[in-house]
């Protein structure tokens, strides 16, 4: 954790985050083999480098996560469980950080930013990546996340989790 | 020795800065999760404890259900107390975090320590509580802090929808001189699990009554009870003894008036007040040693046989008449009963007494074990100290 502090001092905003084949399989497979026929969702953590405003995500694992249906509030989420599987990740490459989180979505939900803060704690902006385990269409099947602090007309901190948008990449090329 | 995943539900909201239970609520409180992390991981190896805090910005998990005793205690370090106690979401999260034990032979438990006014309607809780009875779970409900209107009911509904078969206890602690963890630890809330956890219990008070005893007799609640409990026995004993023979020299004098009494009579009672005194509860001896300490040196009847049993081999190479008047106060019956002449000679003491007793620390007056104390004691100075100096090793644990 320390060593990830000290290579991000300043947190760069970040532009563009590119999600490698190996992550998309290994959260579709277990996605198909824990949850394939309940409403319930995957979450897992994302590990990879990142440089320069890009993040590259090259490795995943799945952390034990239970949400009561009816109130978004409950949830849990074993952190010690994935503490402890990325100290024996990092044994083996050493260069992946945790660089966020994903989730089966199909979409946001209620108590994804109290997840998004959790993950805080282990990286400064933390990137959340929705993956769509069953796709409709043709297309690229993730969408990522991240979270801005606004400040509103009524002096109150709003923290809203905004998606990266190609709009955005091309301003930021430009 | 029952295998149990437990999930401890602490209450760190502003309600917890109170000073009503010594140091405060909140320290009283982490002495009485350490005790009982210890407690649970001693009684069973497999046993896993975890920890969250129910107050603060939000439910928070410190641990998933571990046997690892170190990281348990590390996480209490640095909480910080704020915010209000959210009791319903503290104990469905506890309970999804007990859904994921990596042991799923494991039973299922939450302990949650009820500090603060519940803001939750009883029907919610109910509710609550019949969801952990299907699932199996069973809860111990620490009431203490706060006492408001209608909390006591509240818990107890809670209680009700989640008991299955007496599983699930509750315990109301109020403030007072008592520490937190020394009422906790005579309740069903460590003595629940069985042998394994009254083991525990029993030999946390013996060390602490004795200051000597060690645990190393060989892990005995775990292994072997009997063999643990024939070895306390034995050490206690023998610490009896050695007291005796200290207090022998002051007593010569009060026991001239002794009548005589034949010598091998006193022998076969000696033999069934042994076996009597074997099979009494571990608990009651040190209160045991207590009477008997008091007894021997005031000549009260009812002491108890095995220190008469040290005086008795003492005695007969050296004083005789005192091995008489041992004999007469051994044999005259019950543990409880106390002469008239002696309680009328005494009364004048019991007020004295009982202001001592109620400044020191731990020692409550109206414990009924103190209060038969109190009715035999005597007016010496010298037995008041040794019994101050038997309660304070108590007190130090």
């Amino acid at each position: 954790m320390d060593v990830i502090k000290t290579q991000q001092i300043s947190p760069r905003p970040i532009e563009k985050v590119i999600v490698h084949p190996l992550v998309l399989l290994s959260i579709v497979d277990n996605y198909n083999r824990v949850a394939k026929d309940t409403r319930k969702r995957v979450i897992g953590v994302l590990l990879g480098t990142s440089f320069k405003g890009t993040v590259d995500v090259t490795n995943s694992y799945a952390v034990p996560f239970e949400e009561d249906e009816k109130d978004p509030s409950i949830w849990f989420l074993d952190h010690n469980y994935h503490e402890s599987m990325f100290s024996m990740f990092k044994r083996i490459n050493a260069k992946e950080h945790v660089v966020g989180w994903y989730s089966t979505g199909p979409k946001l939900r209620e108590n994804d930013l109290d997840i998004h803060r959790l993950f805080h704690n282990y990286v400064p902006n933390p990137v959340l990546v929705i993956i769509d385990v069953q796709p409709k269409e043709l297309g690229i099947p993730t969408k990522a996340y991240y979270d801005v602090e606004e400040v509103k007309e009524d002096i109150t901190l709003v923290v809203k989790i905004t998606p990266f948008s190609p709009a955005n990449r091309s301003e930021t090329l430009a | 020795m029952v295998l149990e995943a437990t999930m401890i539900c602490i209450d760190n909201s502003e309600w917890m800065r109170n000073g009503d239970y010594s140091p405060s609520r909140f320290q009283a409180q982490a002495d009485a999760v350490s005790l009982i992390c210890g407690a649970k991981t001693q009684s069973n190896p497999e046993n896993t404890v975890g920890i969250l805090t129910m107050a603060g910005k939000g439910v928070r998990v410190l641990a998933t259900p571990t046997s690892d005793l170190g990281k348990v205690l590390s996480c209490m370090h640095g909480l910080e107390m704020g915010g209000e106690m959210n009791l319903a979401a503290g104990i469905q999260i506890a309970q999804l975090a007990l859904k994921h034990r990596q042991n799923k032979n494991q039973q299922q438990r939450i302990i949650v320590f009820a500090g603060s006014p519940i803001k939750h309607e009883k029907k919610a809780l109910e509710m609550i509580g019949k969801k952990l009875k299907k699932n199996s779970v069973a809860l111990d409900i620490v009431n203490f802090g706060e006492d408001e209107d209608g909390k006591p009911e509240k818990l107890e509904a809670l209680l009700a929808s989640v008991n299955n078969n007496d599983t699930s206890h509750i315990v109301h602690v109020p403030a007072g001189q008592n520490a937190l963890s020394d009422v906790l630890i005579s309740t069903p809330v460590f003595t629940g699990d069985g042998e394994g956890g009254s083991g525990f219990a029993a030999a946390a008070a013996a060390a602490a009554a004795g200051g000597v005893s060690d645990f190393d007799f060989g892990v005995d609640p775990n292994i072997d009870p009997e063999l643990a409990l024939a070895l306390r026995v034995s050490m206690e004993e023998e610490r009896a003894r050695q007291e005796a023979a200290a207090k022998r020299a002051a007593e010569e004098a009060t026991r001239q008036e002794k009548g005589e009494e034949a010598q091998p009579q006193s022998d076969s009672q000696n033999a069934t007040m042994n076996a009597t005194e074997k099979a009494s509860d571990p608990m009651d001896e040190d209160d045991a040693l207590l009477k008997q300490a008091l007894a021997l040196s005031m000549n009260i009847p009812g002491s108890d046989s095995s220190a008469g049993d040290a005086q008795m081999s003492e005695a007969t190479n050296d004083d005789q008449e005192f091995a008489l008047a041992l004999q007469m106060s051994m044999q005259d019956g019950s543990k409880d009963s106390s002469d008239q002449s002696d309680v009328s000679k005494v009364l004048g003491d019991q007020s004295f007494m009982s202001s001592i007793l109620s400044s020191l620390p731990g020692v409550d007056p109206n414990d009924p074990k103190v209060k038969d104390l109190l009715a035999s004691l005597p007016s010496q100075s010298e037995p008041q100290e040794k019994k101050e100096e038997d309660e304070q090793p108590k007190d130090d644990k």
